[in-house]
């Protein structure tokens, strides 16, 4: 089983290292990271923060970009091209290549954030910014956390309909996922019980993304405590478990 | 023994007008150890019927039993193989790659010894190294098949297998079918080339209209016509009648 899981997963994340897209959207981070070298004397307190805030966010959006829109067309190819054909019918669990397929995308995103954050450490440290490594690689963590839910999203949608599609439903949820506070702000001010009702659910079943968001935070220099870090911890895991679980749904369901 | 059974298979898909079977109601029953060649013109419903023998589609009704399990058996998967109709690949993979995500899928012992050996066997060693996109047809071919024999499968579906060869390729594969054969392997293949079928087919079946014309030896269905190919005509020109 591991080793079926391990096979899939390499063999996306080779595919997408072949893809131009990454590489095109790598070095766009990099080249906006490598930018702050030139905002010009930084030390002072105010734009050393816009340095982090900068380099955090575009490493934040490369993560983002990979997991929507090359998830997007992970499944989708395959059905396309019907390279699937090969794989279906050989003894595979279905949730071994759903598995296989998160994992291996996972492993790009982390690869590619990896080289990303390394050249927004070398750019702090060049400039003498010290004191927001900690933050700054929490923070990090967590946009890989919600990276991986938006992975397990669009191998969902994209089971179900074409790239684009997939593409926009996932960037909808995403969205959404963003506007929880809004959404809690609209039940409020509900009278209808039924409307009241129906977003409440959707409150509970679409993803609060905001959680993974502690940007404002580590600008300066703070970071969230180990229980509530834990509790965000539980909370990708159990809604990663629910997302793989429609994710299986969805392709146990599906014909050729 | 039976290797391959269908029962009452039928496969009906959604269209705009309503659903549509492309196979109705085929029973069949294939010996192990035989060569079964399906024959059907285009659209007839040969790879609806062989999608559904591997688990790609699901029947709308009707039974399956291959090597007296369920197609979507983990353990009956281990033991067949199966070439779609012109396989698509992983194109920035080399051939020896691909085979060996393959072999990782199998979980085969001594995969390198066993996928030089399938490579051997199709004749595809010497360009096993290149990037798949660089393959011409005939070693796509060629290709699709060692991966449908890389796990020593024992029983074999091809869509189509000597679609798109040259009189050279068609006879390298039909050796390998011969080899395969006193192997005692169970080969189902779908075919619309009349000639290779009569030569390697110890069982043919007709399907026309998603429905069994005849299933029989090749040299019955041939007897009273001066070949397979007028056999086959004639057999589905009258059906076609009676149906209407
Ligand atoms: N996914 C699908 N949705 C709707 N109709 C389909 C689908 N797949 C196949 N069909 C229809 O089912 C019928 C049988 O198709 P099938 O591909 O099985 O034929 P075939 O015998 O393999 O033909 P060929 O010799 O051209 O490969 C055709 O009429 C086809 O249009
Ligand atoms: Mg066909």
């Amino acid at each position: 089983m591991i080793r079926r899981v391990l096979a899939i997963a390499i063999n996306t994340f080779r595919e997408t290292f072949r893809d131009r897209i990454l590489w095109s959207a790598l070095v766009v981070a990099l080249v906006i990271i490598a930018f702050s070298l030139f905002v010009g004397s930084i030390s002072l307190g105010q734009e050393a923060r816009m340095v982090v805030d900068f380099g955090v966010a575009a490493i934040y959006v490369l993560q983002i970009f990979i997991a929507i829109f090359i998830g997007s067309m992970l499944i989708y190819k395959e059905m396309e091209r019907k390279t699937f054909y090969l794989i279906i019918p050989k003894p595979l669990r279905r949730e071994e290549i759903i598995a296989g397929k998160c994992i291996g995308l996972s492993a790009t995103v982390l690869t590619v954030t990896a080289l990303s954050t390394l050249a927004l450490f070398t750019v702090l440290f060049v400039e003498g910014v010290h004191g927001f490594y900690l933050p700054i690689l929490l923070s990090i963590a967590y946009t890989t956390a919600e990276s991986v839910l938006l992975i397990l999203l669009s191998i969902l949608f994209s089971g179900l309909t074409s790239p684009i599609l997939s593409a926009v439903y996932t960037t909808a949820f995403y969205l959404i996922g963003h506007s929880s506070e809004t959404l809690r702000a609209i039940i409020a001010a509900t009278d209808s019980t039924f409307t009241k009702g129906v977003l409440q659910t959707a409150y509970y079943i679409l993803p609060n993304l905001e959680k993974f968001n502690i940007r404002n935070e580590i600008v300066y220099g703070t970071h969230p405590d180990v229980r509530s870090i834990a509790l965000v911890a539980i909370y990708f895991v159990c809604y990663a478990i629910f997302l793989f679980l429609l994710a299986r749904a969805m392709l146990e369901r599906k014909e050729f | 023994m039976e290797s391959i059974v269908m029962k009452g298979l039928t496969k009906e898909y959604d269209t705009a007008s309503g659903p549509v079977a492309a196979v109705r109601d085929l029973s069949l029953a294939i010996p192990s150890g035989n060569v079964f060649g399906f024959l059907g013109p285009n659209g007839s419903g040969k790879t609806t019927t062989m999608k559904m023998l591997v688990g790609l589609a699901r029947p709308t009704k009707g039974e399956i039993s291959i090597l007296g399990g369920s197609p979507s058996d983990i353990e009956v998967r281990k033991q067949f193989g199966f070439m779609p109709e012109s396989p698509a690949f992983y194109l920035y993979l080399t051939g020896r790659e691909f085979l060996k995500l393959i072999a990782d899928i199998f979980d085969l012992a001594e995969k390198e010894r066993r996928i030089s050996e399938v490579l051997d066997e199709v004749e595809l060693s010497h360009s096993a190294d290149r990037q798949i996109r660089t393959y011409s047809k005939g070693m796509l071919q060629r290709l699709g098949l060692a991966q449908a024999l890389l796990n020593d499968p024992k029983v074999l579906f091809l869509d189509e297998p000597l679609d798109g060869l040259d009189p050279l390729g068609r006879s390298d594969i039909k050796r390998i079918f011969l080899r395969m054969k006193e192997k005692r392997i169970t080969i189902f293949f779908n075919s619309h080339i009349l000639a290779d079928v009569s030569e390697i087919c110890d069982l043919v079946g007709i399907i026309d209209q998603g429905s069994l014309v005849a299933f029989d030896t090749p040299s019955r269905l041939t007897k009273g016509s001066s070949d397979l190919e007028t056999a086959f005509v004639d057999m589905i020109r009258k059906k076609r009648a009676n149906r209407t």
